[in-house]
């Protein structure tokens, strides 16, 4: 991506993000059709690395034309994961890493990655992705960001086209669905 | 139905509860034989006990059917420590997911010994692996038939596919195979319902590789879903397969076919079957006065009660190694080694499919194409090596033995499929990136044929036994040096097919698999003509014990290159028809 394209992207997508405010209270999760019994308190988290991984987890996947990560339950799902999927090394590892995105951010910037502007924050996950490959948390979170969105309510229904029962397998112009299956 | 009931003590102070009914057959598993033994046995009229260790399911009550994804707390995903707990076995295997895996078995219940690793695939429920299998449908070709003897190794088959065409034919219309009609000696063609139809991108590749490839065929999938259903199927309550893709869930539409939506249903409406799960057999018993088996010994696995059922004729379907672990524990007298195996060939002759290797690559273009639905079937390659015509042409001989055939497809998957976010991108053009499928992405997969060898073997452990007292079953089978170098050739072949048919980023892989890993296990007790080297005769009966047969995939003899389980159907069915004329005719 040149810069030029980058900035305007960037630009852009801030101004989606600008819906969405920082200090907003996460989506419930009885609220996004999460059938496991949602976390009462955060087994894993504090309240402030789980406004992080929203935030993270919202750039990555924002609210455009179809909600984002949010409305879709991640940072829960990742709550979840980290709490029951995770073996503790692994979740402690993560919980550091996102600590450190903190410290990070307060070494370069002066403030918490939960203060910075929507578009300072966009930066940062937009630098973490371009070296994602050695950035283990980041790499960590957009995983489970990725696939607890695509396999979400909202991501299989109203992101993508979600097909329980497609009937006889036929084929058809892309033209026709417009979008992929989940 | 109990005409007595009696407990008896056994000499080791063994409680046993004997009940006398008046079955005509015992059937001993409810799979794929099984479940077709059951509906021969009943629609013809004899009172039939279908034993089965697995729990009872039901038809149209499957617990995962429905669950999207966002229903399962990991997505679909099993934890690692349930995997290390129950399915440390099975997970290596196909198909074992959140959704299906209460369809296996818990490996930790369940112990086997591998004296050389196998990979022992099995079912914790009725209706056995017909609920879990992979679906796809081909008969095999008179040179499967008559490949031990032209080559040599293991025993030569006492019959021919021209003595088992009549029951495919029989078979296939109840089980409703979708196939296209090809008239190939390699593959014969069979009843079929329509074929289910190729894409584009499949339909380009079979152009390419025909064109480049003189002899070899691309062709649909013949599999085990209905097309279009027939009144055979509609009256069970089975309909057309719906193209979901979910099928070891378990199908309410009995879209493709399993026992318990097909073979039990129709076994049960007549009024002759008695099934009884949770049924762990445990030996069948042999009575010296009649020369015959009268009946079987069970654990109730639920009570933990033995018990002894009597019948006229046993037909023995619980799987091939469950097969062999019963009849080698059914000990006696007169045969100490396991009943009828005065010739001590049980349990040798251990075979399966060789799989692992393959290549998949991209089919440029089509990208304004797309489909609907989850095709239950991409495409076959019949084998094209080692093939002697009927008119007598011969193919170049390999520098090994017998086949190979591909099985494959083309999809096209997005981005993130595979449930990994390797891609960088974030936001919005991250998002849509996402919401486009990708490129056509083809794929084969090879199933080869293994040699029998009689050093490859199962037999029962001398002490360790299971929670039920069974003693437990060592695997020591490997594969030889034919199986290697066909295993690479199956590999390079699908390499210069996909590069031939121009298809982009052909990339091969030939993955070593442990023997079992296929789930396509046969031989052990093999059929043949010689009673002093073979366990069963051509009607897949016992040389000696009359009333007893094996019609697993256990009878045998070699295991061609295609998947097994219609002419495990077929054999079943054959062989029910001649035990029926012997009970009419008192022989047995």
């Amino acid at each position: 991506m040149s810069n030029v394209n980058r900035r305007e992207f960037l630009a852009g997508l801030a101004v989606m993000l600008g819906t969405v405010s920082v200090t907003s209270p996460l989506v419930k999760a009885v609220e996004v059709g999460l059938t496991f019994k949602p976390p009462t308190k955060t087994d894993v988290f504090c309240e402030q690395q789980l406004n992080i991984i929203a935030r993270i987890s919202e750039i990555i996947i924002p609210t455009t034309d179809t909600p984002g990560a949010i409305a879709a339950g991640v940072p829960f799902y990742i709550d979840h994961i980290a709490a029951n999927w995770m073996n503790k090394n692994q979740s402690s590892q993560l919980i550091a890493g996102i600590d450190k995105i903190e410290m990070d951010t307060k070494t370069k910037y002066g403030k918490g990655f939960l203060e910075q502007s929507n578009i300072t924050q966009v930066a940062i996950v937009q630098a973490l992705d371009d070296n994602l490959k050695h950035e283990a948390t980041y790499k960590t979170l957009k995983t489970y960001t990725v696939i607890g969105y695509y396999t979400s309510k909202i991501g299989m229904s109203e992101e993508l086209n979600y097909d329980p029962i497609p009937g006889p397998y036929k084929e058809i112009p892309f033209s026709d669905v417009g979008k992929a299956w989940s | 139905m109990i005409k007595s009931q009696k407990t008896k003590t056994t000499q080791a102070g063994k409680t046993i509860k004997v009940k006398n009914y008046d079955f005509d057959a015992i059937v001993v598993g409810s799979g794929m034989s099984g479940g077709y033994a059951a509906k021969e046995f009943c629609e013809k009229g004899y009172k039939t006990l279908v034993l089965d260790r697995g729990k009872p399911i039901e038809h149209g009550n499957y617990e995962t059917e429905f669950k999207a994804p966002w229903d399962m707390e990991f997505r679909g995903k099993i934890h690692a420590d349930e995997i290390k707990e129950k399915y440390f076995i099975q997970k290596k295997g196909h198909g074992v997911s959140d959704y299906s895996k209460h369809h296996f078995i818990n490996d930790q219940e369940n112990p086997y010994v591998q004296e050389k690793p196998y990979l022992w695939t099995r079912s914790s429920k009725v209706g056995g692996k017909s609920l879990i299998w992979g679906r796809q449908s081909y008969r095999w070709n008179k040179l499967d038939f008559q490949a031990n003897k032209k080559d040599g190794h293991g025993i030569d088959w006492p019959i021919r596919y021209d003595d088992l065409a009549p029951w495919y034919d029989y078979v296939e219309p109840f089980i409703g195979i979708s196939g296209s009609y090809e008239n190939l000696d390699e593959l014969p063609d069979g009843k079929f319902l329509p074929a289910l139809p190729m894409n584009i991108a499949e339909r380009q590749v079979k152009t390419s590789i025909e064109d480049n490839f003189p002899g070899r065929k691309v062709i649909p999938a013949r599999v085990a879903h209905l097309t279009e259903s027939q009144p055979v199927h509609l009256e069970l309550g089975r309909g057309q397969c719906q193209s979901r893709s979910e099928c070891s869930r378990g199908c309410s539409w009995g879209g493709y076919y399993s026992s318990v939506s097909a073979s039990l249903p129709a076994a049960k409406r007549t009024g002759n079957l008695t099934l009884t799960a949770n049924a762990q057999v445990q030996e069948v018993l042999y009575d010296n006065k009649t020369g015959k088996a009268s009946g079987v010994r069970y654990v109730d696995t639920v009570s933990g009660e033995n018990i002894i059922v009597t019948a006229r004729v046993i037909f023995m379907c619980a799987s091939t190694l469950g097969t062999l672990q019963i009849l080698m524990n059914s000990t006696s007298a007169k045969y100490p080694s396991g009943i009828g195996n005065t010739s001590g060939v049980l349990g040798h002759y251990i075979m399966d499919h060789i799989e692992g290797s393959g290549a998949r690559g991209t089919v440029p273009g089509y990208l304004d194409s797309y489909y609907k639905g989850r095709k239950p079937g991409g495409v076959y390659i019949p084998r094209f090596k080692n093939l002697t015509t009927q008119q007598g042409n011969s193919s170049k001989q390999e520098k090994y033995l017998r086949g190979f055939g591909y099985q494959g497809g083309a999809k096209r998957p997005t981005r993130i499929s595979a449930g990994r976010a390797k891609q960088t991108g974030i936001g919005k053009s991250f998002k849509e990136a996402n919401r486009t499928p990708g490129h056509w992405q083809f794929v084969i997969w090879s199933f080869g044929e293994v040699l029998p060898d009689f050093n490859n073997r199962v037999y029962l452990h001398p002490s360790k036994k299971d929670q039920w007292g069974m003693p437990l079953l060592v695997a020591c089978v490997e594969y030889g040096e034919n199986e290697q170098k066909m295993k690479k050739d199956m590999t390079d072949n699908a390499v210069e097919m996909l590069k031939a048919a121009g298809l982009k980023n052909v990339k091969g892989y030939n993955k070593a698999m442990p023997p079992g890993r296929s789930i396509h296990e046969m031989g052990g007790a093999c059929m043949g003509r010689d009673p002093k080297t073979s366990y069963l005769n051509q009607w897949n009966q016992n040389h000696e014990v009359p009333n007893l047969f094996v019609t697993d995939g256990a009878a045998f003899s070699s295991v061609s290159c295609v998947n097994p389980s219609i002419t495990f159907m077929a054999l079943t069915a054959r062989a029910v028809d001649y035990a029926v004329k012997q009970l009419k005719n008192g022989i047995i």
